[in-house]
């Protein structure tokens, strides 16, 4: 194991501790990333059934739990935004969902080339460090339109702060003010200013608190090969 | 034919409607899809503002594949023949559901 600021680094082979992992997704402040990981959805799907159960959705690899993110078409639109080329700004997954997965898990199976799609993070320990009182306040406070969902950015669960941000879903289903809008742009400048950028390599897996992280992508070139494979899943 | 059409999966409330639509079941399941759309007026697409633009996202489709309510698969080619497809709706029909919602845009 070895650790790099924000990124715990593991060798995927026989010796490897779940409970290791388990337990530091559980603090949730670090990035696991697992190198040599194999690259079939069994040995993947096998894997995060150690550590946590997973979310299945219908559109899922073959109705199990593991998706494709690769650039996809349909009727000439792409299939969602992570199927697109286009830079995917920090967000949580599944904000809109009633009930949040707390993790994910991305395969790198196929990188994009040179400096495109990159994976970026930002963890919510960094911001509350650049947050006054009043601006915490202010984000469990105010509440934001997912959906059906109404949240504040932050929320209190068992005294620990949680973080829940998707600013499309915010701002694409539910009418903003320009107020709303500009209080978005300098919490996206806040993220990004603290955010971090990773290149996953072929066979490199990631895993991270998706409530206590934000994740997102850099563009990738729209003829891309790249693929990762994405499980969400509740840590045990 | 006889298509169980969902356009929300409500666990809690779960609602569909049958629709006729006189198509040889020789054509592609897109073309049906097609039909689906003007017929119940169902957009193709949703819009995202994203980055400050709009950007649109297409609407994805299932069929069901298995018995229990949520039992739906994804259609991901849209060439492939209607009659392919197996009718596990209520009173088996080929049971749809297009979904156009956020829920899943990642």
């Amino acid at each position: 194991m070895e650790v790099l600021g924000l990124l715990t680094r593991y060798k995927f082979d026989k010796n490897l501790v779940y409970e290791d992992i388990i337990s530091k997704l559980k603090i949730g402040t670090n990035i696991i990333l697992l190198e040599d990981f194999p690259l079939s959805d069994y040995d993947f799907q096998s894997f995060i059934n150690h550590i946590g159960t997973s979310v299945f959705e219908n559109k899922n690899n073959d109705r199990h739990d593991i998706y494709d993110v690769k650039i996809s078409k349909q009727n000439d639109l792409f299939r969602s935004i992570a199927n697109s080329n286009l830079s995917f700004p920090l967000h949580t997954d599944c904000a809109d969902f009633d009930v949040i997965p707390n993790c994910i898990g991305l395969l790198c199976v196929e990188p994009a080339i040179q400096k495109q799609g990159n994976s970026t993070f930002m963890a919510l320990n960094d911001l509350l460090k650049q947050l006054s009182k009043k601006q915490i306040h202010e984000l469990v406070e105010k509440k934001w339109r997912y959906r059906n969902q109404s949240r504040g950015i932050l929320t209190i669960d068992s005294g620990k702060y949680k973080l829940c941000y998707d600013r499309i879903t915010i701002e694409s289903f539910s009418k903003t003010t320009d107020k709303e809008k500009e209080q978005l742009s300098r919490l996206d400048s806040l993220f990004k200013k603290n955010s971090l950028e990773l290149k996953l390599k072929k066979g490199e897996l990631i895993l991270f608190r998706n409530d206590l992280m934000l994740h997102g992508r850099t563009e990738i070139d729209i003829n891309s090969n790249r693929l990762f494979k994405r499980i969400r899943f509740n840590i045990n | 034919m006889n298509i169980e059409l969902f356009t929300e999966l409500n666990f809690d409330n779960p609602y569909s409607e049958i629709i006729n639509i006189d198509i040889n079941e020789n054509l592609s399941i897109g073309e049906l899809l097609t039909e689906l759309h003007k017929i119940k007026e169902i957009p193709t697409y949703t819009e995202l503002e994203w980055d400050g633009k709009i950007e649109k996202i297409s609407c994805r489709y299932y069929f069901k594949s298995e018995p229990e309510f949520g039992g739906f698969s994804s259609i991901d080619n849209l060439e492939q023949k209607i009659n392919d497809f197996p009718k596990k709706g209520s009173n088996n029909e080929l049971c749809i559901f297009i979904d156009g919602s956020v829920g899943l845009i990642n």
